[in-house]
């Protein structure tokens, strides 16, 4: 066998381990189309040589055999391994759906809790308004005239709007934290809240 | 002259395989038992022994005079250099696969990641000087381009050199993830000015050398075939017949690339005279050349010479083929040599034959020399036993071949069962792609 044969024979043999291994190591499906295109540029250049060989009489059986072997090998193992591939690839296109509608739902579900957010944080302006005019009020029955009891109550009370005044702050503070998170924080920890 | 040949192969081994040696005693302690180890060492080797004949096959191209005394020629320095060079590149093309096939089992996925560019730039270089290679060694083995473009594009195996010298100096350390072995970057530099000497050399060097300005005296031509007759615009060229020369001829039609061609003149001619045979774009446009043309030869190159010993001598020459044996035989003309020479000359057809009167003048001033002129249009093709039957037993002879290698490699099989040493047969390369 001639250097030029054997280094037909070895650079075809490489080529078909290399795209071998890409073709099921790659994930990526936007490699496929390069793959094919190997595999159908052996193929074609090993159809010519050996086409050559036989128009112009100068068969070598044994190269001829061991070349047909190969590509007998090769197609079967491309054609076997096709439905495989095409049958990955569904699964990811599948899989990439399945994933889009997740992310709108997380985006539909993400504006609602910023409009509900929004929403509360009006309410607890309000209850705060409502509350300022409350202190307000106890405020002015305290200094006018009134029995013991009276007092010692409304100064129960104003305590306890005060101790309100801090609650509603520090909810309005965790809202406006929420509304700055990113989505993705806010799903995992809603995940979470869920387990 | 053959054990000439075996040192130099001898030689051109030893070199490939010798990192090896650095490579087994200081690499990282590694139980070579292991299937990921074992093929790593593989991918490993067949790297570094690819890499190293490569660098090689740019020193072989270089035609230095030590080169060529050592393979007996320059054709064979180039049979040598074609032979080199596919083996590089088959081990280098197996370097990537073994270095993944570790990781095939477990993790297929990484396995291909490596083999795809865009991950690092020391492996994108190894792939971009791989695809470079595959490509150039591909037309050069498989398509028939003209001889100056395949010599153009041949040169970029320069360029493909330099970026996988840029890969193996890169991809120590991070991407390889393991030493390779002490004294790794001591194997860089030295092959690194193997491979950048020999082809800056080949490159600027070797077309300086060795030249002499002829201009031309004569362009005859007859039956598709060109006579060119040359003669020394200074000091001549000093060669013995049978040798080549590379002829650059300075004249608008043609392009300005040397090409190879025999000598037919006489070893004592300060004249140079080839015989071209009409072949292709280059040879069709011989005609266009004027007397008084400037030509650049450059040589002489090659060892095919008969004035070896004593003993007698078979010459084969089919077709074209002839033209170092025209030279030749001039050097036989008026003398009295101890040995005989026969000449066989095939050809198609009658018309086909070249220089045959100046071979008959020959013959009939020496009783040494005779000339079988064979058209196989009439005789058939020239087989061994027409050979026997002219010469008589082929053992103790010497036997010089030229012509198309199918020709050359079934006279030379059947020489060889009929009894002819292996050692006694010369025979000159025609094709230099």
């Amino acid at each position: 066998m001639s250097i030029k044969n054997l280094f037909g024979i070895t650079l075809f043999i490489a080529l078909f381990i290399a795209a071998s291994i890409i073709i099921f190591g790659t994930t990526d499906q936007y490699l496929f189309p390069f793959v094919y295109f190997l595999l159908v540029l052996m193929t074609v250049s090993i159809l010519i040589f050996l086409s050559r060989r036989l128009f112009e009489k100068k068969t070598d059986w044994a190269l001829f055999i061991i070349l047909g072997l190969i590509l007998a090998f090769a197609l079967t193992f491309c054609f076997s391994n096709l439905k495989g591939f095409y049958e990955t690839n569904k699964a990811v296109s599948e899989s990439k759906n399945t994933l889009n509608y997740e992310i709108d739902n997380l985006a539909t579900m993400n504006d609602y809790y910023q409009n509900y957010i929004v929403y509360q944080l009006g309410e607890i302006e309000v209850s705060k308004s409502n509350s300022q005019i409350l202190q307000n009020q106890i405020n002015q029955a305290l200094q006018g005239s009134g029995s013991q009891s009276n007092n010692a109550l409304l100064l129960t009370l104003q305590q306890r709007l005060t101790e309100a005044y801090d609650d509603i702050a520090d909810l309005e503070q965790e809202l406006v934290d929420a509304q700055n998170r990113p989505p993705e924080v806010i799903y995992v920890e809603r995940g979470e809240d869920d387990d | 002259m053959k054990y000439k040949k075996i040192i130099g192969w001898t030689i051109l081994l030893a070199i490939s395989f010798l990192p090896i040696l650095p490579w087994y005693f200081f690499r990282p302690e590694t139980d070579l038992s292991s299937y990921a180890n074992f093929t790593h060492a593989i991918g490993q080797l067949t790297g570094l022994i690819g890499m190293t004949m490569f660098a090689l096959t740019f020193m072989l191209s270089t035609r230095m005079r030590f080169i060529e005394d050592l393979f007996g020629g320059l054709d064979k320095v180039y049979v040598v250099h074609k032979i080199l060079g596919a083996t590089s590149l088959i081990l280098i093309l197996f370097h990537p696969i073994f270095l993944v096939l570790k990781y095939v089992p477990s993790n297929m996925e990484l396995a291909a990641k490596y083999l795809l560019p865009f991950d690092a730039l020391a492996v994108d270089l190894g792939i971009i000087a791989l695809l470079v290679m595959i490509i150039l060694i591909f037309v050069s083995f498989y398509f028939k381009i003209r001889y100056q473009i395949w010599k153009f594009s041949h040169e970029f195996l320069g360029l493909a050199f330099i970026l996988a010298l840029l890969h193996i100096i890169l991809v120590r350390g991070i991407v390889s993830r393991d030493y390779i072995f002490e004294g790794y970057y001591a194997y860089v530099i030295i092959v690194g000015i193997i491979g950048l000497s020999g082809f800056i050399y080949g490159l600027i060097i070797k077309r300086r050398l060795n030249q002499y300005e002829y201009k031309v005296d004569n362009v005859i031509l007859k039956n598709d075939i060109y006579d060119i007759t040359m003669s020394p615009e200074s000091n001549p060229m000093k060669y013995k017949s049978g040798q080549f020369i590379f002829l650059k001829f300075y004249s608008k039609k043609l392009t300005k690339e040397p090409h190879p061609f025999s000598i037919a003149s006489s070893s004592s001619n300060p004249k140079v005279r080839v015989v071209v045979k009409n072949l292709g774009d280059y040879t069709s446009r011989l005609s266009e050349l004027k007397k008084g043309d400037k030509v650049m030869v450059e040589g002489p190159y090659g060892r095919f010479n008969y004035a070896r010993n004593h003993a007698d001598q078979v010459w084969i020459a089919g077709g074209i083929g002839i033209t170092p044996f025209i030279g030749m035989a001039e050097d036989l003309k008026g003398k009295k040599n101890k040995n005989q020479i026969t000449l066989f000359y095939s050809v198609r057809q009658k018309d086909d034959f070249i220089a045959l009167e100046q071979f008959r003048a020959i013959e009939k001033s020496t009783d040494t020399f005779k000339i079988v002129p064979w058209a196989t249009s009439e005789h058939g093709r020239l087989t061994i036993e027409n050979i026997i039957k002219e010469t008589g037993k082929l053992k103790n002879k010497e036997f010089y071949l030229c012509g198309p290698k199918e020709f050359k490699n079934s006279l030379t099989n059947a020489l060889i069962q009929q009894g002819a040493s292996k050692s006694k047969i010369y025979s000159e390369e025609f094709e230099f792609k």
